[in-house]
């Protein structure tokens, strides 16, 4: 059988399939999305800047149909998509994506999954995105599958292609996502003693038009002593380097009630993030770690504090990133004010900046129908950025909830910043949510 | 090759359209409804639950057994049949609908016969009020669904719930409105959940799964094909911990540098390129015939005094930082001069890297000979 053949075998399956089986839960959402914005362009040596203004539609699409039940397998079909037309200027990019056309379109998700063998076995096919091991939730068109083996133990594994915007060239220098290759495939085998142990070791390999792009092996675990008490931890070895890419161990315990606190440590070493056919990646071996904590605190009544920090070391110096947050909830959830400090100080501060953040928002339900969002955002920079020491927006949006399943949001920004000296953004969104059930579900 | 591809979506479309033939919607907050009955459970006391649920022994599904047909209330009201007064016509319409049961989808796996055979009761009675505390009665709806404490009761699950495996006793989660728990550790979206997620994928994406769909994950980490990042699409939620909210732009390169495998995590060197070259400040302007301006300090290239601002101390701090504007394989700037017997004449290749590779590997790397073209 030739390819053409194949696909279109596999495409009449895929009909034949969808079209028979029932599903129990149908999830639908389309959103409809009109933005206005000033897009801004630097001059290049000896030109003017200049700006236009881009006002883009949308029409974000997800399907979800879940719990198809026929005789041999359950299936699953998701499909996320989307489209766009510039109604005003071309903008001038899209995430990476070469568009040389007023409209344009992809396909975030698009799959079909089968579990067999009361979901002892699984196979999912399509567009999809895998997290087992050090796969680094990459984004492939391609199969994968997974199997819950006796004794607890189990493996999955995938195989495919990684996604290029707007199904143009793979591989090569221009890759947008995570994983630069043509091909990638990659497994986990892993072992469960349920609720207390979850081990698994995990290997990824990706290919670049041949070249070598990715060959790592990797372990994770998590270790629940008891319910209120999770360690967890992954690292990865680059084969290739034979080095450590990156270690992480974090402790998660609840020592009070309403008391939640994340200790942490992670050695990284950033250039195993590159591919290894990159020009790049024979140039340094730099080290960094980091240690730090989080906490959340919702021990008083309608009020949550959220702080975090992280000491950052590296040969050059240590640096710091930290953020404390606080929400606030008067008279109930239909009422939120809070805010939030934050400051960047990084380690090599002779050459990189930082920052000091202050945030303040709020949202109101004014009726069971109408909300409205106000956030205010400013960042202050240890040094000046585009000759400017500071960004300051304001966001404030309404939002009304119409009839079944459909809400409107209108959505305006203001602000002043390094590259926009005065900077304004529109959103308007139509947004239509909602769950079918086939059958009644008790 | 497009055709095949609309051809594709469109099967998927129709499919789906088909499939949703006679659905309903179903409100966000669906939960197990309390319920009425027509038929009075108290009144009839003194029998054992099994003399009118005479299939429940045996059942191995939860809704295989039907409930008691009106024949089965005929055998002590044999007037049932012919109402002759109110209380008898209310019984009557009571055992009519008893026979017409509505047909359900349960979302719970439960076995009545594998149940019922492990509890040692004295009465049989017992062992069904062991889980059945409330049983339906005339008049207001209440919630008699057995509750999950039930079950718990005698399965310990803590370590399923401290570790979200709600299946296979639940068949699907996905239409409750489920929030994160506070108390269960591994349901928790509590401290910086942004950071620590990641954690819970690696080796739990089937815990996510049990109420995000992919979809879902797809909002932030499709990002090669997402249209939006999620801070522009949802600016109305103020609460949440989106990475890139509000102007981004201006302090990327301070994150950036702060975290730079964290960009990596989600983005190709493409993804930053593209941008620079678009603003008139990547190599890559230049490749294209155009004329960028120079983002680096005075001394940059050469100036070996220069500490930190000197490029390749600054390389070899943040070669990810580099790759932002010079990852273009054999046509980067790095090559006019590091090649092998390039003006810099020095070898660029950190200890670690050369104690790694012997000189055959220049073969099996095509990058390798964009500097090594000997053989």
């Amino acid at each position: 059988m030739t390819n053409h053949r194949l696909r279109w075998a596999v495409c009449a399956a895929g009909l034949a399939l969808a079209s028979t089986a029932r599903a129990d839960t149908v999830q639908a959402s389309s959103t409809t999305m009109l933005l206005g914005r000033q897009d801004f362009r630097l001059p290049a040596a000896g030109d003017a800047a200049s700006t236009i203004t881009a006002v883009p539609l949308y029409e974000i699409l997800d399907l979800a149909a879940s719990d198809l039940h026929t005789r041999y397998a359950d299936f699953e079909v998701a499909l996320s998509t989307w489209g766009s037309i510039d109604l005003g200027d071309k903008r001038f990019w899209q995430n990476g994506a070469q568009i040389d056309k007023r409209y344009t379109g992809d396909v975030n998700v698009g799959f079909i999954r089968a579990d067999f063998l009361n979901h002892d076995v699984s196979l999912r096919l399509g567009r999809q995105l895998v997290a087992d091991g050090v796969a680094r939730m990459v984004q492939l068109d391609g199969v994968s599958a997974q199997a819950l083996l006796p004794a607890n133990f189990g493996l999955s594994g995938y195989a495919g292609s990684p996604v290029a915007p707007r199904f143009t060239t793979r591989g090569g220098q221009e890759v947008v996502g995570n994983i630069a290759a043509t091909f990638t495939a990659g497994g986990r085998a892993f072992w469960r003693y349920p609720g207390l142990v979850d081990v698994g070791a995990s290997i990824a390999m990706a290919t670049d038009h041949g070249d070598p792009a990715r060959q790592d092996v990797g372990v994770d675990f998590r270790l629940t002593p008891h319910r209120l008490v999770v360690f967890s931890g992954s690292g990865f070895w680059s084969l290739y380097e034979s080095r450590l890419g990156e270690a992480a161990v974090a402790a998660q315990v609840f020592p009070v009630k309403h008391l939640d606190v994340t200790v942490d440590y992670r050695h990284v070493e950033p250039d195993l993030f590159l591919p290894r056919n990159s020009i790049l990646a024979v140039f340094a071996a730099d080290k960094r770690n980091d240690v730090g904590g989080a906490i959340h605190f919702g021990g008083v009544k309608n009020l949550g504090i959220d702080a975090d920090y992280h000491l950052l070391i590296e040969e050059g110096g240590h640096g710091h990133w930290g953020r404390l947050k606080g929400t606030y909830h008067p008279a109930g959830p239909a009422n939120t004010v809070g805010a939030e400090l934050g400051i960047l100080r990084n380690a090599n501060d002779d050459i990189d900046n930082g920052y000091k953040q202050v945030r303040l928002f709020g949202a109101r339900n004014f009726t069971s129908a109408i909300t409205t969002t106000l956030d205010l955002i400013g960042y202050f920079y240890d040094r000046d950025v585009n000759a400017t020491s500071r960004s300051l927006t304001a966001t404030g949006t309404l939002a009304y909830q119409l009839w079944r399943g459909w809400r409107a949001t209108v959505a305006g920004t203001v602000g002043s910043t390094p590259y926009l000296e005065h900077h304004f953004d529109i959103m308007a969104k139509l947004v239509y949510d909602q769950t079918y059930l086939v059958r009644e579900v008790r | 090759m497009n055709a095949l591809r609309l051809f594709a979506v469109a099967a998927l479309a129709s499919g789906l359209a088909t499939g949703c033939k006679n659905t309903r919607p179903v409100p966000s907050d669906t939960h197990e409804q309390p319920r009425a009955s027509l038929f009075p459970h108290e009144k009839h006391g003194g029998f054992d639950c099994v003399d009118c649920h005479t299939g429940i022994p045996k059942a191995a599904k939860l809704g295989e057994s039907k409930l008691p047909s009106v024949v089965k209330c005929e055998e002590c009201h044999p007037d049932i049949g012919k109402p002759t007064d109110e209380a008898t016509r209310k019984a009557a319409a009571a055992a009519a609908a008893l026979g017409q049961p509505r047909s359900r989808d349960y979302q719970i796996t439960f076995n009545h016969q594998d149940h019922l055979k492990r509890i040692k009761t004295k009465e049989v009675n017992q062992a069904c009020t062991s889980c059945h505390k409330e049983l339906p009665e005339v008049g207001p709806a209440r919630d008699i669904a057995p509750p999950m404490q039930s079950c718990t009761a005698c399965h310990y699950h803590q370590q399923e719930v401290a570790q979200a495996k709600c299946s296979p006793c639940h068949v699907s989660l996905r239409q409750y409105p489920l929030k994160p728990i506070e108390a269960i550790a591994s349901l928790s979206h509590q401290g910086n959940w942004v950071r620590e997620h990641r954690n819970v994928a690696k080796n739990g994406a089937d815990a996510c799964a049990q109420c995000h769909d992919q979809s879902y994950c797809a909002n932030c980490h499709a990002n090669a094909t997402v249209p939006v990042r999620p801070e522009i699409r949802f600016p109305e939620r103020v609460e949440s911990d989106f990475i890139h909210r509000g102007d981004f732009v201006s302090r990327h390169q301070m994150e950036a540098a702060a975290d730079p495998a964290s960009c990596r995590k989600c983005h190709g060197s493409f993804f930053c390129d593209s941008c620079h070259t678009e603003q008139n400040i990547s190599f890559r302007t230049r490749l294209n015939g155009g004329n960028p301006r120079d983002p680096h300090p005075i001394g940059w290239a050469n100036d070996t005094s220069k500490g930190a601002e000197f490029h390749g101390n600054a390389a070899r701090q943040n070669i990810i930082g580099c790759a932002g504007c010079h990852d273009q394989g054999p046509a980067a700037i790095c090559v006019n001069c590091h090649r092998v017997g390039g003006i810099a004449g020095v070898n660029i290749h950190p200890s670690s890297f050369l104690s790694k590779h012997k000189h055959e590997d220049i073969r099996k790397n095509g990058m390798c000979q964009s500097c090594h073209s000997g053989p």
